[in-house]
């Protein structure tokens, strides 16, 4: 798997995105820079990020507004924020808002690279449903608001395929011939807390299916036809949550 | 011509043939009873035969003259019947009289000429002429009585009985031509012709007879059809004859086609299947199911169907009848279409009336004439107490009225029948039960073709009113007494904002009597609201029905009182407001008093940190005189400065009317020498003041002219009604006087003096500094101008300064001690965070050297390892200064003891010569703090233990440079709710002196460092719910006792 991230940097100081920049390359990261918030939103409406590392003082458009605006459209976009400020109230509301984490200045680069390292790993969402159309709109969609997806729409029983650089499993119960919930017992042999979302459309006939998957830790059981933001909502407080337990354990 | 016929022969058919023809005569009169005529044929006919009768017995010798008579009287008698019968056969009356005597002259004429003068010629003339004359009568009648049905067999009798008159006038004169006459059975000619004539005639006129009589029936029955076929087509009816057995349309009238809007030929010779007129055909198998049943259906109400598709009710009648042999229904049908929408409605409309009349709350009745209820409604049965079981119909009202009042309803009851309009009526009535109660009776008489024929009315049970009203003037007249004693002022208002009523206790309020209160308007007692504002405002109680709220009234005497007003909005005549309204005037002053205590208390407050740093008198006194004018109301002020030695007081601030005076030019100089012994009277307030020590506080005229202490009046004029005054005093030593002074009574309050007394005891000490350091300069430049001997003294007075200048900017160090922090923390934070931006920079910068030079010289590699050094140094003191600055947000959750010394060993390695030893019990609680801070307040300690342990101030380098070992012991035990951490150290100890100084901010003993190591941790513990102890031996080491607070569960 690829470990190279595209990494957008936000400073309003030229050199700090400058010696930043010119570290993550050297990492084997593809970086851009941007001067302001503004100038960062034009960036990522004409490239793909997999990360946005942000100051948070910035004149114009802090740190925690852009991260607002970005979560509306691209959910799916990890934002962590760098700080040289003890400015409590912003940095709460930040991490209220969904921001994946905080760094103080001066940053310590090799924490901010282990960060890196860990955030490409497992970053997929995983779709397994027979329904190709199905996978390919929510495909689609996920890949639209930000988030890596790979869809697969013929499981087999040997989940390799499916946990591998997984961060998320959307499952369906009832899949070509195989049961939703025997793929998913195969999954929790490895990964006994890999989220695993199922989904199905038949929330009555599937009622037990349901409970037996949530009793062996299914994150939730989703409905079709799905309710987009609730699903890109739920994906990206997962997300978070995965990128904050990064940090703590940096 | 001879023709040889025997007469006796011919006399026996004769009369056999008559006596055939009477009984043909009777089977018609049988069949044709009511029809007079034939009866008096049959007379005619039978008389005739008995006539021929007595022919046989002519010639025996003892009956012969008789029987001759007889036979001629029948004769002509049985002719006399058939005329009297074709009269009556024409409906037609004989003249009896003549008839009769036409018979007697007849009789008494052959009883002549037979008994007396027997003379056949003579009879035979008599007899043919009588025959004939009456033949002619018969003809005669039948030619002018004749009518157009029977015209035929008229003229055929008439031609028989014609041609009978002619053959007997014939044979009338045979008697005359001198032929022998010959006896009655003579066979002569004319005999025998005369037999058969008779023969034939009688005959024939029989038959005539009845023909006549059937042609008439016939022509009868042909009309009546007619008529029937006549009221058949123009009935309004519907009338439909059809088979039974397939319904077949066989007759229909003009009322079924107009009904039903189908024509004869539409319906004739089709099956009613086709032409379905009935709505329901269920109706038509009932109607034949009845039929067959019964034979005959009577009143079924169906519905039909026109051509046109509109519908129609029926009634039907119908029966079956059998035309040619085969069943048929013959049927008629009323269109009761408009009666049943009639019926409908006149049902509707009763339904809506009884409806109505139940759901009313009255009773309604009618009665007849009489009294006897016809109909009631419901409530009539609850109200006398009646169940639905006893009908009330029919029940005399009279019943219902109790003794006394049962005269007076008969007489009312007597007037109205009559149709006297009256109104109600009050009565006491009766229930069943013999239990009474107040009603009022409403009643008209009812009229049916002009005539009274009822009463008609209601009846409105009042106990509940009378009850209502009673106790509504009993609780007015309560509320009015409460609302005259109630301490809480009241009235009441139109929506105008006119007084209409009020009560004593606002009369006592607004010095007001309540005659005139009662001519004045809302607004001659508002002062807070313009009579607009008020207007609105009584508009807006209107809307929301009530209003709460906070005003002020001008009492008569034009003062103001503070009132709480509760208002409510009755919407009688045209809109009230009713007002409770309670003097607050206490309350809010007290309110105002406890909200700008705070207010007050801190204005002298600053006031005073200003004075006491001020050595400046006039910048002391305006710092008084305007805290003065924040706090209380002072048009005049005045601070004075008493001057001991020389027992004077001088006006050195005067404000008069809030403008500063000069107190050189004032007129009135309040330089004042007081007298050693004073008398009250003649000190003044100045000079009792400084004599008493006393503060003075005075709140009107009277106050002031009852104290007795003398005052100047001052250049306004205007006398002074309140007087607040306050020594300055140091340590008991006078050092003068600040007054404030009101035009208004009232204006100060005990809390006013303490507040000036506080400002008082600000500018003594100012004022004492400031005298002195004046003093002492007056001193200096004295001395200076004065001798050189004195110079000595002079670096003495010198040096006081220099001590006193010192005293005081110690005193001012300390008061400012607290706020110099403040502001150093802040510039800390500021300062601190631009330096992170740069050192991050940098930061950044030897990572990306490091990194792009691998193989750089050891020099630079040292050098780059130097700076990253100096910027992590730079990054401590920083990060120390901000967390003392301000705390970052406390993020805690339950953590083990053991995690947090192993994070903090590992985020803060201890150096190679200290040994660690680490004893925390498996089963401590965890504790509830945020991690990262206690981490960081451990590291600090153990950061400290190890400095004391390894480099004690000159050891390390007394020692040649080698560490001494040290021994680091961590331990935690639980001690209630909390855990105790420890971190002990076996190093140089903290001298006792400093033990107090260790936790102040920039304290240090350490050469590298800025003093915020341990007033971090202490702050950052404690802003986690902890605490930390300090045991130290100068020698011994230390020991870190660090508290925090174990984790509870939610409950």
């Amino acid at each position: 798997m690829n470990q190279n991230l595209n990494i957008l940097i936000v400073d309003d100081d030229r050199r700090m995105t400058r010696t930043l920049a010119d570290i993550l390359s050297l990492s084997g990261h593809n970086v851009m820079e941007a001067e302001s918030g503004l100038d960062a939103l034009e960036k990522i409406r004409t490239t793909e990020f997999d990360c946005v590392l942000s100051d948070i003082k910035m004149p114009e458009m802090d740190g925690v507004e852009l991260h607002r605006r970005l979560h509306e459209f691209q959910p799916g976009l990890p934002v962590v924020l760098m700080t040289a400020y003890a400015a409590d109230e912003l940095i709460r509301q930040g991490l209220e808002e969904g921001v994946a984490g905080i760094f103080d200045k001066p940053l310590d680069i090799n924490y901010l690279l282990g960060f890196f390292t860990s955030l490409a790993k497992n970053r997929t969402i995983v779709i397994v449903d027979d329904d190709e159309v199905f996978c390919k709109t929510l495909d689609d969609i996920l890949h639209h608001r930000g988030f890596k997806v790979s869809m697969i729409t013929n499981p087999q029983l040997d989940v390799s395929s499916i946990t591998t650089d997984a961060q998320v499993i959307l499952l369906d119960m009832k899949l070509n011939g195989i049961s939703g919930l025997d793929v998913l017992t195969e999954i929790r042999k490895n990964n006994p807390t890999l989220p695993v979302l199922m989904v199905t459309g038949h929330r009555q006939e599937m009622s037990s299916s349901i409970e037996a998957a949530l009793q062996i830790n299914a994150h939730a059981c989703l409905y079709k036809p799905l309710e987009i933001p609730k699903l890109l909502e739920m994906l990206s407080q997962l997300q978070t949550k995965r990128l904050r337990g990064f940090i703590k354990e940096n | 011509m001879n023709i040889e016929i025997d007469i006796h022969t011919l006399a026996i058919v004769l009369s056999l043939i008559n006596f055939l023809q009477v009984i043909a005569l009777y089977v018609q009169y049988r069949l044709e009873k009511n029809r007079s005529g034939p009866g008096w044929w049959i007379l005619g006919n039978t008389a005739v035969a008995l006539g021929f009768v007595f022919n046989y017995v002519r010639d025996n010798p003892t009956f012969g003259l008789i029987a001759i008579v007889a036979n001629n009287v029948l004769f002509v008698s049985g002719m006399l019947l058939l005329y009297v019968g074709v009269l009556r056969f024409f409906d037609q009356r004989e003249r009896r009289g003549w008839l009769i005597t036409f018979c007697v002259l007849f009789t008494l004429a052959i009883i002549y000429f037979t008994y007396l003068n027997d003379d056949l010629a003579a009879r035979r003339v008599l007899l043919s002429s009588a025959i004939a004359a009456i033949s002619f009568l018969i003809t005669w009648s039948l030619l002018k009585r004749t009518v157009r049905s029977v015209t035929a067999s008229a003229h055929f009798l008439a031609v028989v009985f014609l041609a009978t008159g002619i053959f007997f006038v014939m044979r009338m004169l045979s008697a005359f031509s001198g032929a022998p006459l010959g006896g009655i059975f003579t066979p002569t000619v004319t005999q025998t012709a005369t037999y058969l004539f008779i023969l034939i005639a009688s005959t024939l006129w029989t038959f005539g007879l009845i023909i006549f009589v059937n042609q008439r029936l016939s022509e009868e029955s042909r009309e009546v059809s007619e008529n029937q076929d006549l009221i058949f087509n123009t009935s309004p009816d519907a009338v439909l004859i059809t088979r039974l057995a397939d319904g077949l349309f066989v007759g229909i009238n003009y009322g079924f086609t107009v009904l039903t809007g189908f024509t004869r030929a539409e319906v004739i010779g089709r099956s009613i299947l086709e032409v379905n007129i009935w709505k329901n055909p269920k109706d038509r198998q009932q109607l034949v199911e009845l039929l067959l049943e019964k034979g005959v259906c009577e009143n079924l109400e169906a519905v039909f169907q026109r051509k046109n598709g509109s519908q129609m009710i029926g009634m039907v009648f119908a029966k079956i009848i059998t035309l040619q042999g085969v069943a048929h229904i013959v049927s008629v049908t009323h269109d009761i279409t408009e009666r049943k929408q009639a019926e409908d409605a006149l049902r509707e409309s009763e339904e809506k009336f009884r409806e109505l009349a139940n759901l009313l709350p009255q009773t309604i009745f009618e009665s007849d004439t009489q009294g006897n209820l016809t109909y009631v409604n419901k409530q009539a049965y609850g109200i006398f107490g009646y169940t639905e079981n006893d009908s009330m119909i029919g029940v005399n009202t009279l019943n219902f009225y109790t003794p006394e009042s049962k005269i007076r309803a008969i007489e009312n009851i007597k007037r109205r029948i009559s149709g006297e309009p009256m109104g109600s009526n009050e009565y006491t009535m009766l229930r069943k039960d013999g239990s009474t109660f107040k009603a009022l009776v409403y009643s008209n008489s009812i009229w049916k073709e002009k005539k009274p024929v009822g009463l008609r009315g209601i009846i409105v049970d009042i106990t509940e009113l009378r009850h209502a009203e009673e106790s509504l003037r009993e609780r007015e007249e309560q509320h009015r007494t409460i609302l005259q004693v109630a301490l809480d002022g009241f009235w009441m208002s139109d929506m105008y904002g006119r007084l209409l009523e009020v009560n004593d206790s606002y009369c006592q309020m607004s010095g007001y009597d309540a005659s005139e209160l009662l001519t004045m308007r809302i607004s001659d007692l508002e002062s807070v609201e313009t009579e607009h504002e008020t207007s609105a405002h009584l508009q807006m109680v209107k809307t929301l029905g009530e209003s709460r709220f906070e005003s002020r009234h001008r009492r008569k005497d034009g003062s103001i009182f503070n009132v709480e007003i509760s208002v409510q909005y009755r919407a009688d005549e045209g809109g009230r407001c009713i007002a409770f309204l309670r003097d607050i005037t206490e309350r809010k002053q007290a309110e105002e008093r406890t909200q700008t205590l705070v207010e007050r208390w801190s204005i002298v407050y600053r006031a005073g940190e200003e004075i006491g740093a001020s050595l400046d008198t006039e910048q002391v006194f305006r710092a008084v005189h305007h805290a003065v004018g924040q706090v209380m109301p002072s048009e005049d002020f005045l601070i004075s400065l008493y001057d001991e030695n020389r027992n004077l007081l001088w006006g050195d601030y005067i404000i008069e009317n809030g403008i500063r005076v000069s107190s050189n030019s004032h007129q009135y100089k309040n330089n004042k020498k007081i007298a050693p012994n004073p008398q009250l009277a003649d000190l003044g307030l100045g000079g009792f003041i400084i004599h008493s020590g006393q503060s003075v506080l005075l709140n009107s005229p009277e106050q002031i002219k009852a104290s007795g202490i003398k005052f100047l009046p001052y250049g306004s004029g205007v006398p002074t009604s309140s007087v607040l005054a306050v020594p300055i005093q140091l340590k008991g030593k006078m050092l003068g006087i600040i007054s404030a002074q009101s035009y208004q009574s009232g204006a100060y309050t005990p809390e006013d003096q303490e507040l000036l007394e506080m400002l008082a005891s600000h500018a003594a000490i100012a004022i004492d500094n400031a005298s002195l350091f004046e003093r002492a300069q007056q001193e200096i430049v004295e001395r200076v101008q004065a001798e050189e001997e004195v110079r000595q003294l002079n670096f003495t007075l010198e040096k006081r300064i220099k001590e006193r200048t010192r005293e005081l900017s110690d005193a001012q160090e300390q008061l400012v001690r607290h706020e110099k922090l403040s502001v150093l923390g802040q510039m800390a934070s500021s300062v601190g965070h631009e330096l992170r931006n740069p050192l991050g920079v940098i930061t950044s910068a030897i990572y990306y050297l490091k990194l792009v030079q691998p193989d750089a010289n050891e020099k630079i590699k040292q050098y780059l390892g130097i700076i990253e050094q100096e910027v992590q140094t730079s990054e401590k003191i920083i990060t120390d200064l901000l967390d003392f600055a301000r705390i970052k947000s406390v993020d805690r959750e339950a953590v083990a003891v053991s995690e947090l010394v192993n994070q903090t060993l590992a985020r803060f390695p201890v150096p190679n010569t200290v040994d660690v030893t680490i004893e925390i019990p498996n089963d401590l609680p965890q504790v509830f703090v945020d991690p990262r801070q206690i981490v960081q307040v451990l590291g600090n300690i153990t950061l400290n233990a190890c400095q004391a342990m390894a480099s004690p101030a000159g050891e390390a380098a007394s020692n040649g440079g080698v560490p001494k070992h040290g021994l680091l012991s961590l331990h935690a035990n639980l001690q209630g709710d909390m855990i105790n951490i420890v971190v002990k150290d076996d190093g140089v100890g903290i001298p006792t002196d400093n033990i107090q100084k260790i936790f102040e901010p920039l304290f240090t003993t350490k050469a590298k460092g800025v003093g915020l190591g341990l007033p971090v941790s202490q702050k950052l513990t404690q802003a986690n719910g902890g605490s930390i102890e300090v045991q130290s031996e100068v020698g011994n080491g230390s020991s870190f006792n660090v508290f925090l607070p174990i984790y509870k569960e939610a409950k």
